[in-house]
């Protein structure tokens, strides 16, 4: 009888092992070369930078007229955010324990969208304003996204920054993607001694590998992270990608590799945490500015004009997984009062835990400090 | 064959090639100056398969999914109002109603002269045929909607009114009310964009259309749905994970589960007519019956 016993225990043991091996097998993940970016030290400057879990949300209840954004409000938005964030009186004080007149200031923004659901010219020129206000000369100034044709259509202009340096990784030169030899331009804007790499592929057709610049399993970082910045303001739009948000995280990954379309299908969340954990990002991003004056609710990352809303928000921290995770509560709650969505699904808060596993921020609601500020 | 001549066929060949891709932009009906003496157009361009990448980045996604051909990107400047015309060709019918029953909301108005429009102060949305059309104006004034009304019509009238059929049995007339809310889906980004309460129950599936009306009656949701799986063992597995057991030989069953009521009635082995609801089961039964 015993010895029966202890059979029935050793075959429930061993189908016990087989299903959690199978179990195991079923949830393999994509391998990823994020150990790589693990080795290297972290730095005072590290993600979540100098305030992690804090965040700082501005209303304006008048902030935008006639479907306009009024740079005045944008501006003062901006500003009560930095102090309040901050704890400082003065603005210059504020913005100075982030950058100094020394660095060189990339500022990211979003233009992906169309000038109608991007990082808004108006919000970016309030950041501008108060970076030079705080001693930072122009010249030290870069506006940059991956796609140089996506920044201009977006607003992001010579005459509405003049003296700021605007640039795209992916960049035609007179007129073309490519140079005499075939080559794409974009080749010479990515560092290819800065790479995420991860098991998946995909082959691009000869449309699309100019938005993509290489195949295979290697995303490069362009230049403009690992050369040409030193510090990072981070400025992405309040929008939603599908079921969760394209915001601090999103908007830094994507827009820093080449070759997104395969991480895009396979390895969304894992993209979004993984890449800001290497050093061209994970160290020099100093600052998110979340401009939610307007946004939208659905259909992002598209732009579809049923799904636009007015937020009238700004929300400010040094720590893009705590802004992202209150972002995402506000167009959540949009999103249900619209009935698109019924109920929260938390699929959606994958790549924020992800990326607190990281120590890339805090995504625990209960962890964050959230502080609002309402304007009018 | 020498070195030479094999580059000039190469060339040849890559310049035919090129042709051949650069003639579909004249197959689209789109608009030209002449329609609006007056206008200009300012911007003309083709987006091809991946390309799309190119104009909306992550939101192409959705667009290859449900099965993208090319996007015609015009936009007009009429009485200094500047309009974008987005022009979607979708692989076929289906795909272009898809894209539209996932991108419209709350309509401020309808045209009666086309089955699927969508009129909002900012947009104009529309799918004839393959293709599905957005046309966009910058601030929503009356004389930007009116343009933008103008243009719409222009544009309908050089396409044959090709219209996309809802499967035989929703064309009910207890359920004609409700038709303009149908949506369809061939893949998880149209459920996660459309429909995302239904997501987590398609993840692991491929290839199945869903024909879904959702609506209201009273305080109860009733999704009446068509469901296509792309094989017998889906639909067994779709079933199964439902706990709804079909016994052998009969086409028809139910279930209820956390308060939540299903009916199924088979169509063929990989094919049913699947109807959710918080309606108790009795009256969903009784309100079906008039379906069936």
């Amino acid at each position: 009888m015993q010895k029966i016993s202890l059979e029935i225990i050793s075959l429930f043991f061993i189908l016990n092992a087989i299903t959690f091996n199978l179990n195991a097998q079923q949830q393999t993940k994509t391998a990823t070369n994020i150990a790589d970016a693990l080795k290297y030290e972290r730095t005072e400057d590290s993600m979540p930078g100098k305030f992690p879990g804090k965040v700082v949300e501005v209303n304006h209840s008048n902030c935008t007229n006639a479907n306009k954004i009024i740079y005045e409000a944008a501006y003062d938005m901006v500003a009560k955010g930095i102090l309040s964030l901050t704890g400082e009186d003065n603005l210059k004080d504020a913005w100075l324990k982030f950058v100094s007149p020394k660095d060189r200031i990339g500022l990211k923004v979003n233009p992906v969208a169309g000038p109608q659901l991007s990082t808004s010219v108006e919000v970016t020129q309030a950041i501008v304003k108060q970076l030079e206000e705080s001693g930072i000369p122009r010249s030290k100034i870069i506006i940059w996204d991956r796609r140089e044709e996506q920044l201009f259509e977006a607003g992001f202009t010579h005459e509405n920054f003049p003296g700021i340096k605007i640039i795209g990784t992916e960049r035609p030169e007179n007129g073309s993607m490519y140079d005499d030899n075939g080559k794409l331009h974009s080749l010479k804007m990515i560092d290819t001694t800065w790479y995420y790499w991860a098991d998946c592929e995909d082959k691009y057709d000869s449309a699309t590998i100019p938005y993509m610049v290489n195949e295979g399993k290697y995303s490069y970082f362009t230049k403009i992270v690992t050369e040409m910045v030193d510090k990072i303001i981070n400025v992405p739009i309040l929008k939603n990608a599908g079921p969760t948000v394209t915001l601090c995280l999103k908007n830094l990954s994507y827009g820093s590799i080449t070759n997104t379309g395969r991480l895009h299908k396979q390895l969304w969340a894992e993209t979004c945490a993984e890449v800001c954990a290497f050093p061209p990002l994970r160290d020099k991003v100093v600052l998110n500015i979340v401009d939610g004056i307007k946004g939208c609710f659905n259909g992002g990352p598209g732009a579809n004009p049923q799904f636009f809303c007015e937020y009238k928000t700004v929300l400010i921290g040094t720590d893009p997984v705590a802004v992202d995770r209150i972002g995402y509560d506000i167009v959540l709650r949009k999103r249900i009062s619209e009935g698109v969505q019924k109920e929260e699904n938390p699929r959606g808060r994958i790549f924020m835990e992800l990326a607190q596993n990281l120590n890339l921020g805090i995504a625990d609601i209960e962890k964050i400090v959230w502080s609002k500020i309402e304007l009018q | 064959m020498n070195c030479n001549k094999f580059a000039v066929i190469c060339y040849a060949l890559f310049f035919m090639t090129n042709l051949m891709f650069a003639q579909p932009v004249n197959d689209f009906p789109k608009l030209s100056e002449s329609d609006f003496p007056g206008s200009q157009i300012t911007r003309e361009q083709l987006f091809d398969g991946g390309g799309l990448w190119g104009y909306i980045d992550g939101g192409a996604d959705i667009f290859l999914e449900y099965g993208f051909d090319k996007l015609l990107l015009q936009e007009i400047t009429f009485e200094q109002y500047k309009i974008k015309i987005e022009f979607y060709r979708m692989n076929n019918i289906n795909s272009a109603y898809g894209i539209f029953s996932v991108s419209h909301y709350k309509c401020n108005w309808k045209d009666s002269s086309l089955k699927y429009n969508c009129i909002t102060p900012y947009q104009i949305q529309t799918a004839i045929g393959p293709y599905y059309i957005s046309i966009i104006n910058k601030n929503g004034s009356e004389k930007e909607q009116s343009i933008s009304k103008m243009i719409w019509s222009k544009l309908i009238s050089k396409i044959p009114k090709d219209e996309f059929t809802p499967p035989s049995f929703l064309i009910n007339k207890e359920l004609l009310p409700h038709l303009e809310t149908m949506k369809y889906f061939n893949g998880k980004l149209g459920l996660q964009n459309g429909f995302y309460d239904w997501y987590d129950r398609f993840e692991n599936f491929y290839g199945y259309e869903i024909f879904l009306l959702p609506f209201e009656t009273g305080n109860a949701a009733v999704y009446i749905s068509q469901i296509n799986f792309n094989s017998e063992v889906d639909a067994d597995i779709f079933l199964n994970n439902l706990s709804i057991t079909l016994q052998p030989g009969v086409q028809y069953s139910k279930g209820e589960n956390n308060s939540i009521s299903y009916i199924v009635k088979m169509i063929s082995p990989k094919e049913m007519i699947f109807i959710e609801s918080s309606l108790n089961m009795y009256d969903m039964e009784e309100a079906v019956k008039k379906l069936f």
